[in-house]
């Protein structure tokens, strides 16, 4: 047509903004040049293929070990036979830590599954029908934030008795207004955007906007808090063991409870409080970085 | 009859305090008592600074934003007594331009799906039909058939534009509301987009309601310009008649900082310098609204007296009392107001 003709050259001297494809394929591949991601991603993908794979790469078995060549004053530190040496049972470490793993990653996944579809679910309500829903709504959850998190993780878990059933719904339930409140903050801040608008002059009906614009735009930051609410799951889970309240049965390795058990031993052995230490902060560290990464990532305006 | 017809039309927003007693501690009057009327196939510039309730009538227009009174009539139809569902259907017939292409835009969504959505949420088109329509629209703005698969962030501001202009045109609406069409975009290319919708004009008979913040805009386009100010009409006119002889002090100021191409005229003339900022619509100023500003107050009427739009000449509307006196150089602005 006549218009388009007239203005074609025109247009060649507009120059394109950015490379092909979607805003989530162009977030990955930002992600794959960003260093911190790349380390994050190895990390996570290490303690994951540790944690599944741990049968087959433990050299000793978790939960037996020789009590013969332990004192209390001595405990066989890092050997040819043993890398990490013996725990406090005479139990492989190096053994202990990879089966750790497991708990940890169990922990992590199931109580972030648990917590973010209930808080997303909630979220997305208070965020799709506003009015008497939301209030309801957030105002439940302004409840359940006032309590400190482990302090309400501790609650529950005390509740439920020591079990990893327990500390799995502890943290889902402390994830739960995290995810609601940062999903529908995040919805109403798109509502409020010119393209939400648009489908409405254009005639969109309010059902499609919410499902089909306004949920699926809202979702980024819902993203990278999944990525950090692990880290935090793992650090939660490890300070619960830590006070007793993790598994019933205290032959399961648990890092958290790793370190409770060394530390009055802390001056005999330090290298048993130091290698699940190093085991939760590498973890962790791998969540936030690609954590961090991903909110780069997806959020435009952080963009260059 | 016009085509769009509006009457005494407010939009006010509540003020309110108190996070669990809510109470209503006063309004924003954004637009505050518009009478405007669109002629079909013509286009009605609307004009005034940031922050003067423009976009908040356009949207009001669409009823985007519940009026407050007045009435809205839209083809012989009372829009306001419209119930959900009916206004739903009828926003076929009008569409609306963003000002910022990008926001406007879902940046999930490729070119072809935004443009295929209206067609399909209306029941127009779908399948194949509807992306041979999208395809035919894409042309229509003047951008490759092959952008459908590429999403918003892949174009520049000036091509996000066309895609937002196609997208209004998906259902062959009868007006268009413009909300500061080129005001997000490089100078260079917005006489590009002006001309683009110039010519949709001509090709398919639309009628424009265009909203600028400077009279430059609309200038060429509008054969109605009405100037805004702190939510009420302040002058309306014919566009030639409003740049030869505008008679509003607003108007006048705002005229004054338009550049003129003969270099001459342009170093002879005064320029008239608007003070102070635009007063706060929650709270607007007795009398003229203006008169906090305005460089030809007078001592009497301006501050206690609300002057109503009327009838200089024909066709000619203004809101001052003082407009003839003005006019005809009786009363002079004051002279720390004028730079030469
Ligand atoms: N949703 C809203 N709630 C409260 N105040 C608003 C809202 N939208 C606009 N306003 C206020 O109304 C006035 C007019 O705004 P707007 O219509 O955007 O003006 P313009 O488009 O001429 O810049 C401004 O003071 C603005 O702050
Ligand atoms: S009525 Fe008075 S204050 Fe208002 S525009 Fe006219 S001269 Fe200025
Ligand atoms: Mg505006």
């Amino acid at each position: 047509m006549s218009v388009a003709e007239s203005e074609s050259v025109l247009l060649l001297a507009e120059h394109t903004g950015e490379e092909g494809g979607s805003r989530l394929k162009l977030a990955f591949r930002q992600l794959r040049r960003n260093p911190v991601a790349v380390i994050g991603a190895a990390l996570i993908l290490l303690f994951v293929a540790v944690a599944i794979l741990a049968p087959l790469l433990a050299p000793y078995s978790p939960t037996h070990g020789d009590l013969s060549n332990i004192t209390v004053s001595h405990v066989p530190g890092p050997s040819s036979k043993h890398w990490l040496g013996l725990d406090l049972q005479g139990r492989d470490e190096l053994s202990r830590i990879i089966y750790g793993a497991r708990a940890s990653l169990l922990i992590g996944v199931v109580s972030l599954t648990l917590g973010a579809t209930l808080g997303m679910l909630l979220g997305a309500l208070a965020g799709g029908f506003g009015g008497w829903v939301d209030s309801i709504i957030m105002r439940l959850m302004d409840i359940m934030l006032a309590v400190p998190g482990l302090l309400f993780a501790i609650a529950v878990a005390a509740l439920l008795g020591p079990s990893l059933r327990s500390v799995m719904t502890a943290i889902a339930v402390v994830n739960v207004p995290v995810f609601a409140r940062l999903l529908r903050a995040s919805m109403l801040g798109q509502r409020e955007s010119d393209y939400v608008l648009a489908a409405r002059s254009l005639g969109v009906k309010r059902r499609k906007i919410i499902i089909g614009h306004v949920l699926p735009n809202s979702l980024a930051p819902v993203i990278v808090q999944g990525t950090l609410a692990l880290a935090t799951a793992i650090i939660d889970a490890a300070g619960l063991a830590f006070l007793g309240l993790g598994s019933a049965d205290p032959s399961v390795p648990e890092w958290g409870r790793m370190l409770t058990d060394t530390q009055q031993y802390l001056r005999t052995a330090p290298q048993l409080a130091l290698f699940p230490g190093a085991a939760i902060l590498l973890s962790v560290l791998g969540f936030n970085l690609l954590g961090d990464a991903l909110r780069e990532a997806l959020d435009p305006k952080l963009r260059r | 009859m016009s085509l769009l017809e509006v009457r005494g039309l407010k939009v006010h927003f509540p003020i309110r305090r108190g996070i669990i007693l809510e109470r209503q501690v006063g309004a924003v009057r954004a637009v505050d008592g518009v009478d405007l009327d669109v002629e079909r196939g013509t286009t009605f510039g609307l004009v005034g600074e940031s922050g003067c309730g423009k976009t908040t009538l356009g949207r009001a227009v669409l009823r985007l934003v519940e009026p407050t009174a007045g009435s809205i009539t839209f083809d012989g139809v009372d829009v306001s007594s419209l119930s959900a569902e009916e206004m739903r259907k009828l926003r076929r017939r009008m569409q609306m331009v963003f000002q910022d292409p990008l926001s406007s835009l879902d940046p999930r969504q490729d070119v072809e799906s935004i443009l295929v959505e209206p067609l399909r949420t209306h029941g127009v088109a779908t399948g194949a039909a509807a992306r041979k329509r999208a395809r035919e629209l894409l042309d229509v703005v003047g951008l490759p058939a092959s952008s459908g698969g590429r999403y918003p962030h892949e174009f520049s501001g000036g091509q996000r534009q066309r895609i937002g202009i196609a997208r209004a045109l998906t259902l062959n609406p009868d007006l268009i509301v413009a909300d500061e069409p080129v005001s997000a975009l490089d100078v260079s290319i917005q006489a590009q987009v002006v001309n683009l919708l110039e010519e949709l004009q001509k090709e398919f008979g639309l009628t424009y309601l265009v909203i600028a913040h400077d009279l430059a805009v609309v200038r060429h386009i509008s054969e109605t310009i009405g100037v805004m100010y702190l939510g009420r009409m302040v002058e309306q006119a014919p566009s030639d008649d409003l740049y030869a002889k505008p008679r509003h002090p607003y108007t006048i100021a705002l005229m004054s900082a338009v550049p003129i191409p003969d270099p001459e005229v342009e170093d002879r003339r005064e320029r008239i310098l608007l003070t102070g900022d635009l007063p706060s619509p929650a709270n607007p100023p007795s009398g003229c609204r203006f008169h906090t500003r305005c460089p030809f107050r007078q001592p009497t009427r301006c501050h206690d007296e609300e002057p109503v739009l009327r009838v200089i000449e024909p066709a000619h509307t203004v809101a001052c009392h003082w407009a003839e006196q003005i006019a005809a150089g009786e009363i002079k602005p004051a002279s720390s107001a004028v730079v030469s």
